[in-house]
């Protein structure tokens, strides 16, 4: 590897190259519709690699909130999810216990992507995406919550709406240049890509002079391609009508042969993201507000809560370890002549996947598994405190079926303890999507 | 990905003779460039991290190489090869990349590459062949 350089020496030997320039429209690259075969190969890698990456944000909730009768977590991650969530524990998954048997829905969903809508904008335009960040920050769930038995309970429906208050400052700003110079290797080992590059244009190269192809006869192509086969593969004109020639075969050769530089950009991306999200954001942290209505004469119960995320990280180990922190103050109004209740709330949960991939890009992490505690202590009650263990499969990106076990030292109805099973599915359609799009 | 292409050449392969060469120039927008240049089977032959400049030149040459910023083509007569410069926009907003063919003085790629999420990468190939 030599040194970076800057050739004013050159110049004098060999000359300044002046181009002329021409007025040409721009065009910004479009993972579905791509002009060059170069295009269509690196958002091959770029889509699969997003649908990997998407997976591995344990800061995001698509599962329902803490404060639902039925939820599977005790605390509430500080992100939505990225455009809209869903989640279901029908009662029939949960076990018996104290607390009433119920069927919670959820639906998560970020201001963004409603102003997505509202504008007629495709949600997963980079661009537009990266334009409202702001709206990103704010998530609205709405989450009723059914009783298995109507005696038992009335039906409440819960709401919240969160926002995310931390601010990242700009990586462009020049004296973030040095958390940069980590990159070097990674970017070296990013180069692996044109050795893919060319080995998938020969391998095309070879088929189409073995084969021929009818799409590129009936599109007038024919001879340019068998003229230049490489030069037409960055010419959109010859490439655009070319790419029905490409079979799922094709795709799949594509996919085997990229699969090193997947890894090397997947670190280059890492390393990218990890600096940058150091300089953008330190622990992650929102506040929330959660409302659970009754009707009849349950009481009504509001949460003001606030939430920070953090992870730890070993490369050498490869473990991760992520930590969610809710502290809220509850206020339980209660409809009927009990006294209402002010409750302070701790709540610390630890998650670890057991099992970390050998490659996220290529594996999926399938199993999470997670500890939590809460503390509740107010006025009117004697102390809760709650352990909770937690297991989380997921089944693909963006299909999630949490199991947690609960114990309570007490429920509110009954001062003695109380153990509750809880099974249910969550869903983000973010990454669902992505999914489907690999 | 969010990346805007502005193509006013792109031959996408060219051919070269002996003692032909590409003279390559790189402009980064303010900022931080981050980039490297490779071939098909040398990762890295130059790669900057922490050097920002507003120019950046280098020669890709059929033939001994005279100085260190002057690189060899490494395979047979007739065998293609790919060159690129792979781009992260972390710290830099836009690249204008021109290469052209000397001594004919002929532009062979003259392409600006805009991105705007600070996450994007982005590759530029040119396949190259000698041909004596």
């Amino acid at each position: 590897m030599k040194a970076p350089f800057v050739t004013v020496i050159l110049l004098g030997l060999i000359g300044m190259a002046q181009p002329v320039r021409a007025q040409q429209p721009s065009r910004t690259v479009d993972c579905r519709d791509p002009k060059t075969l170069n295009e269509l190969v690196f958002c091959r890698i770029q889509v699969r690699l997003y649908g990997k990456l998407s997976n591995l944000d344990p800061s995001r909730q698509s599962e329902a909130p803490s404060i639902t009768t039925n939820s599977t977590t005790l605390a509430d991650k500080s992100a939505g999810p990225d455009v809209l969530a869903a989640s279901i524990n029908p009662s029939g998954l949960s076990g018996k216990s104290q607390v009433p048997q119920t069927t919670d829905a959820s639906l998560t969903a970020t201001l963004y992507g409603v102003y997505s809508t509202w504008r007629q904008r495709e949600p997963f335009n980079p661009a537009f995406y990266e334009q409202n960040m702001f709206w990103r920050r704010l998530s609205v769930s709405i989450a009723p919550s059914y009783p298995q038995n109507a005696a038992q309970i009335q039906q409440s429906v819960s709401y919240g709406a969160k926002f995310l208050v931390t601010h990242p400052p700009d990586p462009l700003d020049p004296s973030n240049r040095d958390n940069f110079a980590g990159v070097s290797e990674s970017l070296r080992a990013a180069g692996g890509y044109f050795g893919d590059l060319l080995a998938i244009q020969e391998q095309l190269k070879s088929e189409y002079q073995n084969h021929s192809c009818a799409a590129a006869r009936a599109a007038g192509i024919a001879d340019s391609l068998n003229q230049n086969f490489d030069g037409a593969m960055a010419m959109p004109s010859l490439f655009v009508p070319y790419r029905a020639c490409i079979t799922a075969a094709d795709v799949e050769f594509i996919d085997d042969h990229t699969a090193d530089t997947m890894t090397a950009l997947k670190n280059l991306t890492d390393q990218l993201r990890t600096v940058i999200k150091n300089i953008e954001t330190q622990p992650q942290a929102s506040f929330s507000f959660l409302s659970k209505i009754s009707q009849g004469t349950g009481s009504n119960l509001y949460r003001s809560e606030f939430v920070m995320d953090r992870g730890w990280e070993s490369q050498s180990l490869r473990w991760k370890l992520h930590s969610t922190t809710n502290a809220s103050f509850d206020f339980s109004n209660s409809k009927t002549t009990k006294p209402n209740k002010d409750t302070f709330r701790l709540v610390e949960a630890l998650e670890i996947p057991p099992i970390p991939p050998r490659n996220p890009v290529v594996e999926t992490n399938h199993l999470t598994i997670g500890v939590s505690g809460e503390g509740d202590w107010g006025d009117n009650q004697t102390p809760t405190y709650k352990a909770q263990g937690k297991l989380k499969i997921t089944a693909i990106n963006g299909f999630d079926i949490p199991i947690s076990v609960t114990y309570a030292n007490q429920t509110g109805k009954a001062k003695r303890a109380d153990v509750k099973l809880v099974a249910g599915f969550a869903f983000d359609f973010a990454k669902l999507l992505a999914g489907f799009r690999e | 990905m969010a990346v805007t292409v502005t193509t006013v050449v792109d031959m996408g392969a060219v051919t070269l003779g002996q003692n032909e060469f590409l003279f390559y120039s790189l402009f980064p927008s303010a900022g931080n460039p981050i980039w490297s240049f490779s071939c098909a089977d040398r990762k890295g032959i130059f790669q900057v991290t922490n050097n920002p400049h507003p120019q950046y030149n280098w020669a890709v040459l059929n033939g001994p190489a005279p100085n260190p910023f002057v690189v060899s083509t490494d395979r047979a007569r007739g065998i293609a090869d790919i060159y690129g410069i792979f781009l992260v926009f972390a710290q830099v907003q836009s690249y204008r990349i021109t290469v052209a063919k000397r001594p004919l003085n002929v532009t062979v790629q003259d392409i600006t590459l805009t991105a705007q999420l600070r996450i994007d990468t982005f590759p530029v190939p040119l396949t190259l062949t000698t041909t004596t």
